[in-house]
């Protein structure tokens, strides 16, 4: 008798797992789909030969890389991946060292205008870059800064500033004050504590935030249409754009050839950083 | 060779309306070994940061070796500290965390090399060198704190709740290795904590703290035996001094509802009568380990009684407590072991009024 019960209770338990699992999976799978299935036409398409049977799923060839092999060779792409690039290094270097030792100081140090300065930065980056589109464009022109990288870079850097920096912030907040003031007694300068003690204890936001920087310039469309003109002189997202722009000569395949070769620095950055991304560096410090 | 002086000193917080700290006055003497004591809140961390120089000091003047300190950096102070939260640095390894303050002053490779494992040595640390703080014990990272204060070898040494983190063993265990620590390195210490016992065991000197105010300083023996207000005695000894508030008259005194009547000794009677208490009421303390219930004790000393019932009995191993209560009166009383009795039952208390203590009933500053 006592033996049936335990198997009655032991065969309910297995059935809820089962639910519980089967729909978690479900999701997953369904989720996945979503993600997977205009990623799979994108690279098929990019490896195909005609732009007739593009945007179908279909796993039949020819197979060729003439897309690529046209993209470089005919087109302007590579002098647009080369821009992009630079904009998207230069962004994430300056905004990353900007965006830390703001953050640092907002964390450690008070002054005067500290809680006016954070709480500006709060309502200002509430305001869409869409609202400010015209007022870039008077600056850049002010400037002389259209058609400049240079001008992209400090939009794309001064956008991101506000928010990061209070990502920044927080993050910095959650590194005990104890470890600065051990270091300090050990000797430490303010310059020491930050670069030896607390920085790489936030390792993992700086991370983040890199990854972020120099994912923008890949990913903006128009920021980089307003105010970029000559044709040599766009990003990526702007250029790929002009080969479906043409209604009449929608070049699909070399439009997904291209837009997949964008994923390579960015998968290649996310995999060098992977590593920094774990939480938890301050454990063992304090009291456990 | 250091001594260091807190001369009215003050500490009063940017936002805040009263002084944490108020006219703080110690000379520490070379090679002490003092104790801040007192209730969370009463100034004692704050007190030791000042020193440290992680606080400000509002008014007053901090002397190190007669020169006045107030402005130094705490890098310039040359003193050692080791926080309640241990705060290792969690990205270096047990041995880094012990050098960085030896790097930071430029000694040499070797130097630091010898000193880093002289001080793992003493504190048994050798093996977990290598090791992150993260994979050490609490135990162990409370020893790493302590090898990087001391393989600075600086003249002070600061130590704020050291051990309190710890279990109740671990803790006995590292208050003994502290107090040897002391002994081998004779370095000026500052201790500070909430724990009586650990005051009463380490310090050559205490100062009990309460309310950003000092209120006694002395040797564990001299707040022990004559506490200076209701404060310290309540404070210092576990249990703690159990009060009475009773009224003195001719020879006697007596509490409020006359559940007993004491004979006070000759010369504290003179002394009580001369402050002019005659008629007067006061606070009546008596640590538990002066009540007894031997009986050849209450049979000697038959003017020295208290009937009272035991609400709670606790049998400690060589010990026990009676918390008893008499009128509306709660006391404890220490007792043999072989004399624990049941919750409910009325026993006679011997109280041994040589070792009275009685203050003033509107100060509670001690009278005798």
């Amino acid at each position: 008798m006592a033996k049936q019960v335990h198997t009655k209770g032991e065969s309910s338990i297995k059935r809820s797992r089962f639910f519980k699992h089967f729909f978690t999976y479900l999701f997953l799978i369904f989720l996945s789909l979503i993600i997977i299935y205009p990623l799979l036409i994108t690279i098929l398409t990019a490896f195909k030969n005609s732009d007739v049977v593009a945007f179908t799923l279909s796993f039949q060839g020819p197979w060729t890389l003439k897309n690529f092999h046209e993209l470089f060779a005919t087109t302007l792409y590579g002098k647009w991946y080369w821009n992009t690039l630079v904009i998207s290094v230069a962004t994430m270097v300056i905004l990353v060292a900007v965006v830390t030792l703001a953050g640092y100081t907002y964390s450690r140090y008070s002054f005067a205008g500290r809680k006016w300065s954070l709480t500006f930065f709060l309502v200002v980056q509430m305001v869409p870059t869409m609202a400010a589109l015209t007022a870039f464009y008077v600056l850049g022109m002010l400037l002389n800064g259209l058609d400049h990288y240079w001008f992209l870079t400090l939009i794309y850097i001064g956008g991101g500033i506000p928010m990061n920096t209070w990502l920044m912030k927080g993050y910095f907040d959650t590194v005990p004050y104890d470890f600065d003031e051990s270091a300090k007694l050990d000797g430490a300068g303010n310059f020491t504590i930050f670069w030896k003690i607390v920085m790489p204890l936030v390792k993992p936001m700086i991370a983040v935030q890199a990854l972020w920087a120099f994912m923008g310039p890949f990913g903006d469309f128009m920021l980089a249409r307003y105010l970029l003109r000559e044709e040599s002189n766009l990003t990526v997202a702007v250029g790929l754009q002009e080969f479906i722009s043409d209604p009449k000569d929608q070049q699909v395949a070399l439009f997904a050839a291209g837009a997949i070769l964008i994923a390579l620095p960015i998968c290649a950055l996310f995999f060098y950083l992977q590593k920094y991304f774990v939480t938890g560096l301050t454990a063992g410090g304090s009291k456990g | 060779m250091v001594e260091l002086n807190l001369e009215h000193i003050y500490k009063k917080y940017d936002n805040a309306d009263d002084y944490s700290v108020t006219d703080f006055n110690l000379d520490i003497k070379d090679r002490e070994f003092i104790v801040f004591v007192g209730p969370s809140g009463c100034g004692k961390s704050t007190t030791l940061r000042m020193i440290a120089g992680l606080e400000d000091i509002t008014k007053g003047e901090l002397k190190i070796d007669g020169s006045i300190v107030n402005d130094e950096a705490p890098k310039d102070r040359d003193i050692a500290m080791v926080f309640q939260n241990y705060a290792l640095y969690p990205h270096m390894t047990v041995y880094d965390n012990m050098a960085f303050g030896l790097k930071l002053r430029k000694y040499s490779k070797e130097k630091i090399d010898k000193q880093v494992h002289h001080a793992a040595d003493i504190l048994g640390l050798e093996e977990y060198l290598d090791r992150k703080p993260a994979a050490l014990s609490g135990g162990q990272r409370q020893r790493v704190a302590l090898g990087r204060a001391i393989v600075r070898d600086a003249p002070i040494f600061l130590l704020d709740e050291p051990l309190s983190n710890l279990d109740a063993k671990l803790r006995v265990t590292m208050r003994a290795q502290v107090a040897k620590l002391h002994q081998d390195l004779k370095t000026t210490t500052i201790y500070v904590t909430h724990d009586q016992t650990e005051a009463m065991t380490m310090a050559d000197r205490i100062v009990v703290m309460k309310d950003g105010k000092v209120q006694q300083i002395g040797t564990p023996q001299e707040v022990y035996d004559q506490p200076t207000n209701v404060f310290v005695g309540g404070f210092i000894g576990s249990p703690a001094m159990n009060f009475f508030n009773v009224t003195l008259d001719g020879q006697y005194i007596y509490d409020e509802g006359k559940n007993f009547n004491l004979k006070v000794p000759e010369g504290c009677l003179k002394v009580l009568k001369e402050k002019g208490y005659d008629k007067q009421k006061l606070i009546f303390g008596i640590r538990p380990e002066d009540m007894h219930t031997e009986q050849a004790f209450i049979e000697t000393f038959p003017e020295s009684q208290v009937k009272a019932t035991v609400s709670v009995s606790e049998l400690l191993g060589a010990e026990s407590q009676l918390y008893s209560k008499v009128g509306d009166t709660e006391f404890v009383c220490k007792v043999d072991a072989r004399d624990f009795v049941q919750p409910g039952t009325e026993v006679t208390v011997g109280v041994d009024l040589n070792k009275a203590h009685f203050f003033d009933l509107k100060s509670e500053e001690s009278v005798y």
